[in-house]
């Protein structure tokens, strides 16, 4: 028992104490840390404002009709006010959003959100209306996008052209015409976006007045505010989010996931390590093949709950910020504890029998392929799975080891989790698995460490552990 | 008589169709330094790992150290295996600890230990280097001292020699030589007759899985009487009057050296004055069968005819003989 440790204690270190795994481990996360606000500060470090005018051909016919509408909406003024309400709109949703995920933070970010709707104000384009005659050659006024403007001549960002049946159907028509818009080459996306919309608006605004209605009744009658639904349990009535019910799902699943690979990968390559250089008869001259193998799955089981612990840290502590942490079940820790168990000694045990029978990477591609369709079956259930936690399919592969625990972490921290019966069942049966699979991976692993030459293909592998 | 360190009794060993060892009886007294010889795939590393019970034989029964197995004494044995290596990254210094962690050695003291080894072999620096910044030799030197770090009874060594260069050898045969005068037991395997020759009290020769020599080197010697005189020929020396004597069964001419095999029963020594006074040769002496010699003639003597092996062997001798007249 005594070597176990050792070999297991050498495995660990040998595994965490490397640049490799602190920086894949601890730095992605803390550089994901550093990185978002870092992002956040330079999409906020803007150029300064763009300048120009947007030149209008009104085709309709009826000057008084629309022209007014766009003079009005394009002075710097109105453009800054409009830009400082729609981001002010858009910081109260996302203010609320968050509201509902971590209560109290929402009003911190609307005091935020306060701050930047002024600067958007600040740094809204400065576009100035330029109405052309309405028999302007439209060619020519193109020409006009392609020039820079000089000293006091400001210059033409884009050309609209109002269609002549924009604003009043066509006879017999059942359809509006619309507009046209020429732009300068590299004009911004969010200036073309904001010259576009506020044409609309203003031709809709124009449509509703010549035919009688009244805008602002109009809006409101088409406006909905779209509620979330309330789940009714028997523990009171709580609302749901689609986000909130899938993110914990996903998240628990991806930490056993992340966690469970990477260790069995460092796994398999320590011990094609061993095999490759030549050190595997040294170690057995001192310790038994079970033993061997055992201390290593035992080290790399505590490499990978260390990279499992950092993560779901990470992820608690940034719950607790939120003050979300009525999201999490504490029992589901411990459950995810438990299914960690079972699928770290069901992947390690095939990557342990797989590094053995190998004697470099390349040769072990094939015989990983198998076990690769394995590992990626429950990415591409997930889905289903998180949509339907208690469909057929979720509890038939509740029980089918190895993918048992990946399919459990997920039906418990959806929104409705599985009865007592089926987790402690699909415990059993992955312990059951976890044992057949270690008798299986030991029996290859005793007769696989010495073997050198030909890479072994599965027909190979099962005639060992026949053999065995 | 005490416990032998190694008792094999009938021990068989197949992979497949392939019989790698057969029908073996090894006794291996507590003390000795014992070489294993025989051709590449005789099944000498065969044997070495059944003994340290890396792989189990299909029938018969090993003892090691007076218990069943070698697991139960795997502490008391020290073992270098043919195929060894080193972990690339781990430094030297954790990896000898590591290795006597393993062994059972107790924290305690152990690394004036390895510090001590290391010293010794001319290692001292190389405590903290890591081991792919180590020359091959250097590397080996480690692993010797890997496997006798635990100080066992038992000492088993599988090819210790192969890879290094004359001056390694030498002082892996000194470290040997101290190993055995410390008393303990030293079983290992080799191709290279000479090494056995110089160094063992016993020589266990295996062809083809099945043991076919255990002896001391002197009684091997003995066995193998000398029954060849090699001439360096003078001028005017005529073969002709050699191969009509009657005491002479064959003679081989090589490039510098003639060799003269004499009939059963004549004496190599009393022939030597009658063929100086006949002959005119600037040397001549008694052809002594060496290891190798009885080696190839064991090998040889499965399924090969007299005078194959008779021309095998002549060839060998000459061959040795021109390469000792050039090193002069």
């Amino acid at each position: 028992m005594n070597k176990v440790f050792h070999v297991a204690w050498r495995e660990f270190t040998a595994t965490v104490l490397t640049k490799g795994f602190l920086i894949g481990v601890f730095l992605v996360p803390l550089i994901m840390v550093i990185a978002i606000p870092a992002a956040i500060f330079l999409v906020s470090m803007k150029p300064p404002p763009v300048q120009g005018t947007v030149a209008f051909i009104d085709r309709t016919g009826t000057p008084g009709l629309v022209v007014p509408e766009l003079a009005e909406r394009f002075t710097p003024e109105a453009i800054a006010a409009h830009v400082g309400r729609s981001a002010k709109e858009a910081g109260d949703l996302a203010a609320k959003e968050l509201e509902k995920l971590s209560p109290g933070q929402g009003k911190a970010a609307q005091s935020a959100m306060g701050m930047a709707t002024a600067s958007a104000a600040a740094d809204a384009p400065r576009l100035e209306a330029e109405v052309l005659p309405m028999d302007t050659d439209l060619e020519a006024a193109k020409q006009a996008l392609l020039f820079e403007g000089k000293d006091g001549v400001p210059r033409r960002l884009a050309l609209v052209v109002i269609e002549p049946d924009a604003v009043i159907q066509a006879e017999g028509a059942t359809r509006f015409g619309a507009f046209q818009v020429f732009v300068r080459a590299k004009l911004d996306a969010r200036v073309q976006g904001l010259i576009r919309g506020q044409v609309r608006e203003a031709v809709l605004q124009t449509r509703l007045a010549a035919n009688g209605m009244e805008p602002g009744k109009v809006r409101s009658i088409m406006r909905i505010d779209v509620p979330d639904a309330i789940a009714v349990t028997s523990s009171g009535e709580k609302k749901t989010s689609e986000v909130q019910q899938m993110i914990m799902p996903l998240a628990f699943m991806m930490l056993l996931w992340i966690s469970v690979f990477t260790g069995g990968q460092f796994l398999l390559t320590s011990t094609i390590e061993e095999k490759s250089n030549r050190i595997m008869e040294v170690l057995l001259s001192a310790v038994s093949p079970l033993s061997l193998m055992t201390g290593k799955i035992i080290g790399q089981m505590a490499a990978a709950l260390a990279i499992l612990i950092v993560y779901s840290g990470l992820g608690i502590v940034s719950l607790i910020v939120m003050a979300r942490m009525d999201l999490v079940e504490w029992h589901n820790l411990l459950l995810l504890g438990v299914f960690f168990m079972l699928a770290f000694f069901m992947i390690a045990s095939m990557m342990a029998a797989i590094g053995s029978a190998v004697t470099d990477i390349h040769e072990a591609q094939t015989l990983m392929t198998p076990i690769m369709i394995v590992v990626m079956l429950p990415m591409l259930l997930m889905m289903p799975i998180i949509w339907n936690p208690d469909s057929t399919l979720a509890t038939a592969l509740s029980f089918i080891p190895p993918i048992n625990p990946f399919v459990m972490v997920l039906r418990l921290s959806s929104s409705s989790p599985p009865p007592l019966w089926q987790t402690l069942l699909s415990i059993a049966v992955g312990a059951l698995g976890v044992i057949v699979m270690l008798k299986v991976a030991a029996k290859i692993f005793r007769i696989g460490v010495l073997m050198y030459g030909k890479p072994p293909n599965l027909a190979t592998l099962v005639r060992w552990v026949r053999m065995a | 008589m005490a416990t032998p360190a190694i008792d094999m009794r009938g021990v068989r060993k197949t992979f497949g169709p392939k019989v790698a060892v057969d029908d073996l009886d090894l006794a291996v007294p507590a003390g000795t330094l014992v070489g294993l010889i025989g051709p590449n795939g005789a099944g000498k590393t065969t044997a070495i790992r059944m003994v340290m019970s890396i792989i189990f034989p299909d029938r018969g029964d090993i003892r090691v150290l007076g218990r069943a197995s070698a697991v139960e004494s795997k502490d008391r044995i020290g073992y270098l295996p043919e195929e060894r290596g080193l972990y690339k990254k781990m430094k030297v210094g954790p990896f000898l600890k590591y290795v006597a962690r393993l062994k059972g050695v107790d924290d305690a003291g152990l690394e004036t230990k390895v510090r001590g080894w290391l010293e010794r072999l001319g290692l001292s620096d190389c405590y903290r280097k890591k081991s792919e910044e180590l020359s091959k030799g250097m590397q080996q030197k480690v692993q010797f001292i890997a496997s006798v770090i635990h100080e066992p009874d038992l000492l088993i060594l599988d090819e210790p020699f192969s890879g290094l260069d004359p001056v390694n050898s030498r002082l892996l045969r000194q470290l040997i030589d101290e190993q055995h005068r410390a008393g303990r037991t030293i079983v290992f395997s080799t191709h290279q007759m000479s090494q056995a020759e110089a160094l063992c009290d016993r020589i266990v020769m295996i062809h083809r899985g099945r043991k076919v020599l255990d002896n001391t080197p002197g009684e091997i010697r003995s066995r193998f009487d000398p029954r060849s005189v090699a001439f360096e020929p003078a001028d005017g020396f005529d073969a002709a009057a050699l191969r009509a004597m009657p005491e002479v069964a064959g003679v081989h001419e090589g490039r510098s050296m003639i060799e003269a095999r004499l009939r059963d029963g004549v004496d190599a020594a009393g022939m030597i004055p009658r063929l100086a006074s006949s002959f005119r040769v600037r040397r001549i002496e008694v052809v002594r069968p060496s290891l190798e010699d009885v080696f190839i003639e064991i090998v040889q003597g499965e399924g090969a005819s007299e005078e194959e092996r008779e021309a095998l062997m002549a060839m060998v001798r000459a061959d040795r003989a021109t390469s000792d007249a050039g090193g002069d």
